[in-house]
């Protein structure tokens, strides 16, 4: 079951991704091998198999501030655009 | 412990050993590593940064303590390496990509917080596939890491580069990552100890998250003993990783004691020396098996039906949790970004994200981003992500139901030795060769693989398995089981 080309770029721009012409075919290709392997999965018989509270289940953290020993200096020292203290970003429309 | 051997070819013991008589100091096998990596890193690759002032100083403090009278812990001074995608503060971090070449973090992992405060000295970042993903380190963006054992192999992957340092003596130990097979394969392949903990032992906490419900960190090293020591010191309880299980943690340690192989039950997986096996590493494995059954042990075939759709569950899961995780990596908070480049014209916002992913990720990457996205999509999500959930947890129960009788189950670690450069291009074929190693992370299983001899001149590796928390009893069982190898030998 060959992805078509229509579904791997509508894959890839749903990830944010841009794929070359050649990229699109090998990807499509192999991404077929590989759904074609775990197709087998189906034959499982999971009748009553529940998905919720297999040995741990959600932590929540209490809804309080901590400080942080990090500066926002060395936080933002990775950011590619920063300005005042904020990241800077691109703007969203044309 | 010959008269001639370095400090570099020590295992944790022996420094510590050393350490403690003043026989020698921190900076002697410090500079016997980096030595080391200097003669053989044209040829091995098996490191991504190297910071020599940093190592030397870490080593001169821990020196210092010593002559003082205070030493942090036995680990204090022994040279460590970490692979490429824990965070160490100030050291470039990059997980084998190129989206995160440059990038710094401003702080440790939970682990190699651990390390450090038990004085460690922490040698270098080792290479590894791109994220974690791959079993040859043949998809970092920093180039192959070779296998020591020969130069035209593969080291195995993800933490090859790990596996390297400590097989080629350029590091005394290392921290590797595993998702599904990433420590184990590659010690198998490089003939050194690798241990994947229970999931839930080691905070990933400062662990570039690759698949998060799979993920474990865990020990690469020379012996088992070696790889108990490095495991206790990583293995605590962490509320900034929310998997951190406290209760868990505190029955490791209470699962320990000599383990006697007589008497001891044995599960041998009947597909471990199925069809797909090499017939060299299925030979060492047996006899293994029957010096095992001479020491005692009672070892009997045992068949779990639903395993062989581990494999199948592992490629679903781990690209659906890969896609999710890999999100965070857009061009704008830290790691590569189009808005640096001068020659790319960026129209908007939108283009950052999909511009500095396209540049930044491998093809390896891609392919998984992409396949996770469709698993995990809207008229999908169904036939193949909840349906491999379900089976996982089906394969736990097998598992659970399987330890009520056995206290390990063995298998290869590996179908194969390690393979040649390139010779795996077709990324299936790649992938099933994590068959043995995919269903303990899928259960959440301790799981070691231990050297088990050579074949022509290339090591195997022996896995062992053993039931969640009890990862003491595993590792007791593998320095058993160790002995009895280097007896056969």
């Amino acid at each position: 079951m060959k992805l078509s080309k229509e579904q791997i770029e509508k894959l890839a721009g749903l990830v944010r991704l841009e794929l070359s012409e050649e990229e699109k075919e090998r990807f499509s290709g192999e991404i077929a091998s590989i759904l074609s392997y775990v197709e087998k999965l189906g034959e499982v018989d999971v009748k009553g198999i529940e998905l919720d509270g297999v040995e741990i289940s959600n932590i929540y953290g209490k809804d309080k501030s901590e400080p942080c020993e990090i500066s926002q200096a060395e936080l933002l020292k990775n950011a590619p655009m920063t300005e005042d203290g904020f990241i800077k970003v691109k703007s969203v429309l044309e | 412990m010959t008269i001639n051997m370095k400090l570099n070819e020590f295992t944790i013991k022996e420094v510590v050993k050393g350490l403690e008589e003043k026989r020698f100091s921190s900076l002697d096998v410090t500079k016997d590593c980096l030595n080391s990596i200097k003669k053989q890193e044209k040829d091995l690759n098996a490191f991504i940064t190297v910071t020599e002032e940093l190592v030397l100083k870490q080593a001169k403090e821990s020196d210092s303590r010593r002559a003082k009278g205070g030493t942090l812990s036995t680990l204090d001074g022994v040279p460590v390496a970490i692979k490429d995608n824990m965070a160490v503060k100030d050291f470039p971090t990059t997980a084998g990509s190129k989206i995160l070449e440059d990038f710094v973090p401003s702080y440790d992992a939970f682990v190699v917080q651990k390390l450090k405060e038990s004085g460690a000295v922490i040698i270098g970042k080792t290479n590894m596939d791109e994220f974690a993903m791959g079993s040859s380190t043949e998809s970092s963006h920093f180039g192959s890491t070779k296998n020591p054992h020969d130069l035209e192999r593969v080291p195995g992957g993800s933490s090859g580069g790990s596996a390297v340092a400590v097989a080629a003596d350029e590091a005394i130990c290392a921290l590797g990552s595993d998702t599904g097979g990433s420590i184990r394969q590659p010690a198998s392949f490089c003939g050194v100890v690798g241990f994947k903990p229970t999931y839930g032992a080691v905070s990933r906490n400062g662990l570039f998250a690759m698949a998060s419900s799979l993920d474990q960190i865990g020990p690469i090293t020379k012996t088992v003993e070696d790889a108990e020591i490095l495991f206790e010191n990583i293995c605590d309880y962490d509320k900034k990783d929310s998997t951190s299980n406290e209760k868990g943690i505190e029955t490791v340690g209470k699962n320990n004691g000599n383990i006697d192989l007589k008497n001891l039950k044995v599960g041998v997986l009947k597909d471990g020396f199925g069809d797909g096996v090499e017939d060299g590493v299925k030979k060492n494995v047996v006899e293994t098996v029957e010096r095992l059954k001479k020491e005692g042990a009672i070892v009997e075939e045992i068949d779990i039906e639903v395993l062989k759709y581990a494999l199948a569950v592992y490629y679903v899961l781990m690209p659906v949790e890969v896609s999710s995780n890999l999100g965070r990596y857009d061009g704008i908070k830290y790691g590569y970004s189009v808005e640096k480049e001068k020659d790319i014209e960026i129209k908007n916002l939108l283009d950052v994200y999909s511009k500095s992913r396209t540049k930044g990720f491998g093809a390896e990457a891609k392919r998984r981003i992409i396949l996770g996205a469709y698993a995990s999509s809207a008229g999908y999500i169904d036939q193949y992500y909840l349906q491999a959930k379900k089976v996982a947890v089906k394969i736990r129960q097998e598992f659970d139901k399987i330890f009520e009788n056995y206290d390990v189950i063995i298998s290869p670690t590996a179908p194969t030795t390690a393979f040649k450069l390139g010779e795996k291009s077709d990324p299936l074929s790649m992938y099933l060769g994590d068959i043995f190693t995919v269903p303990a992370n899928i259960a959440g299983l301790p799981s070691i693989s231990i050297p088990c001899g050579k074949v022509d001149g290339l090591p195997v590796g022996l896995q062992i398995t053993g039931q969640r928390w009890e990862d003491k009893k595993v590792l007791s069982i593998a320095r058993a089981i160790e002995k009895v190898i280097s007896g056969q030998e």
